[in-house]
């Protein structure tokens, strides 16, 4: 009993030892040398780590401007949004989160092999987001035990079976072959994009018919863009505020352009830190997943990351991003106006950039540059509206999170999965 | 004979970057190459110590200019045979073969 008690309570609780053992099953399974074996466990344990302190600087970089919207919209304390954190929920639900991770993906490999939808999951970042989400999701809802592993599990696996199966016909407009579809949160508003420029767009003139200038190239690098686009945002709720009230609830020592500057900043470290963990953590783990499938599924169809696209469309993903940036920073502006929502909404550079960039791409695929112009302007107006929907699904769990990363899929699915939720 | 360190890079480095390491693993294992393959973000690409780079066309661009060591661009990042073509012959060039 001891020995059950010391495997469940002091290593499967803690998610960073679990994910490694994960790893280290995969690695063993792949037949890899001890050395690699033992490094690749390492990193992946210590991948988990970087991951949760990276999710913590990104989310704190953005809690001033929390405050800030709190006092604009004069939001009374008691509505004031208070997230246990993504940070703490990667603590203390991670091994939850690897759990689903791994019972989903077993359930898409099971279908794949019995029937027609050979789609296989394969984008590790989103295999550990979706059931991170879910997870939440189901503690909202107020399930415990391994009712919330259950939950989590009937999401993630219904998702990752039957959202790549869906875009499919559209990857193949883009790039004329079955040979993969998407497996990625754009997936929902790619599926919009994809549709309008069908019935609005204009084939004749595609995207990458125009010539985009070089000096805009630096919008490619996410980290940097997205620290611009919050310097920006600082500054601006800034100047709304006024010196003295941004001074209140920003630094009081500080002056408003080294401040917004800092935060910025922070934010494309936060970023990157992430990134760097997440990249630690799934490095041996996918790979893992990957030999299963081909050894399981020899005629699967992988679905995979958005940006495997990019390449049948740059120009597209670029004018995704700018038309889709100008359009929500507009819906904010009304939305705000009109105080539809009673939470801190931001603009979302990183699913501007990936959801719609890609979006733009499908638009372009089935519409050409007038399908990649509507579908990314419509899609920049659904992320907000989504992304100020989801919150209260997530109010207490992860919130901070979905502000960031949200406006898509998984603001789509935060709120399919509440409502249904909220029935138990 | 130093083992080559191979960094394969897109926007975020933790998806399609990972897609064409694990097609480059299953490329090197068929050619009998012993190299290290790593993934990377293409902000961090330039500041991480390695031999040869593959990445997209878009990104290659940018990479070139701020890195010493051969970019080799990829079109289709799950085509084995593009990035054969494309890079092997750099890569044995590397090792000195």
């Amino acid at each position: 009993m001891i020995v059950i008690d010391f495997i469940v309570n002091q290593i499967l609780r803690q998610p960073a030892l679990f994910l490694g053992i994960i790893a280290a099953a995969g690695l063993i399974i792949q037949r890899k040398s001890l050395s690699d074996t033992i490094s690749g466990t390492a990193k992946t344990i210590i991948g988990v780590v970087i991951l949760t302190q990276g999710t913590a600087i990104l989310v704190n970089s953005i809690t001033p401007l929390s405050g800030a919207f709190n006092l604009l919209y004069k939001i009374p304390s008691a509505q004031v949004l208070h997230p246990i954190g993504a940070d703490n929920m990667i603590k203390q639900y991670g091994s939850q989160i690897g759990l689903t991770m791994l019972f989903a993906f077993a359930i898409n490999l099971i279908v794949a092999r019995l029937t027609p939808l050979k789609n296989i999951f394969l984008t590790g970042h989103m295999l550990f987001w979706f059931p991170f989400i879910f997870i939440s999701v189901a503690i909202e809802s107020g399930l415990k035990g391994a009712s919330v592993v259950i939950f989590a599990t009937i999401f993630t696996a219904t998702y990752m079976i039957f959202a790549p199966a869906l875009i499919k016909p559209f990857v193949k407009q883009v790039t004329g072959g079955t040979s993969f579809t998407l497996g990625h949160p754009t997936i929902g508003l790619s599926l919009l994009s994809g549709l309008l420029g069908k019935w609005l767009g204009d084939k004749s003139k595609s995207t990458e018919d125009i010539k985009f200038p070089k000096q805009l190239e630096f919008l490619r690098e996410i980290t940097i863009t997205s620290s611009i686009v919050m310097f920006i945002v600082y500054i601006v709720i800034g100047l709304i505020l006024g010196v003295d009230r941004s001074k209140e609830v920003f630094d009081k020592t500080q002056s408003l352009v080294t401040f917004s500057l800092l935060q910025g900043i922070t934010f494309g470290a936060g970023l990157t830190i992430l990134l760097l963990g997440v990249r630690m953590m799934l490095a041996e783990i996918i790979p893992a997943f990957k030999g299963i499938s081909d050894k399981v599924i020899p005629n699967a169809v992988p679905a995979l990351d958005c940006p495997i696209i990019f390449p049948f469309a740059p120009n597209a993903v670029l004018i995704g991003f700018i038309t889709s940036m100008v359009t929500s920073s507009i819906t904010l502006f009304i939305v705000g106006a009109i105080g539809l929502f009673p939470y801190a909404v931001v603009p979302l550079t990183i699913t501007c950039f990936f959801e719609i960039g890609t979006a733009a791409v499908i638009g372009n695929g089935t519409g050409g540059l007038r399908g990649a112009i509507i579908g990314s302007g419509v899609a920049g107006v659904l992320m907000i509206l989504l992304v100020g929907f989801s919150i209260p699904f997530l109010q207490h769990t992860v919130s901070d999170w979905i502000i960031v990363f949200g406006g898509n899929d998984f603001s789509l699915w935060s709120i399919i999965s509440g409502s249904i939720g909220k029935l138990f | 004979m130093k083992r080559l360190k191979i960094l394969t890079v897109c926007g975020f480095g933790v998806g399609s970057s990972l897609v064409l390491k694990m097609k480059l693993d299953e490329l090197l294992k068929e050619e009998k190459i012993d190299a290290h393959v790593e993934t990377a973000d293409v902000g961090s690409a330039s500041s991480t110590p390695c031999d040869i780079i593959f990445t997209s066309k878009e990104l290659s661009e940018k990479l070139t200019d701020s890195v010493s060591i051969p970019v080799v661009s990829i079109s289709n990042f799950i085509d084995k045979n593009e990035i054969k073509q494309a890079g092997l012959a750099k890569i044995k060039e590397l090792i000195g073969e």
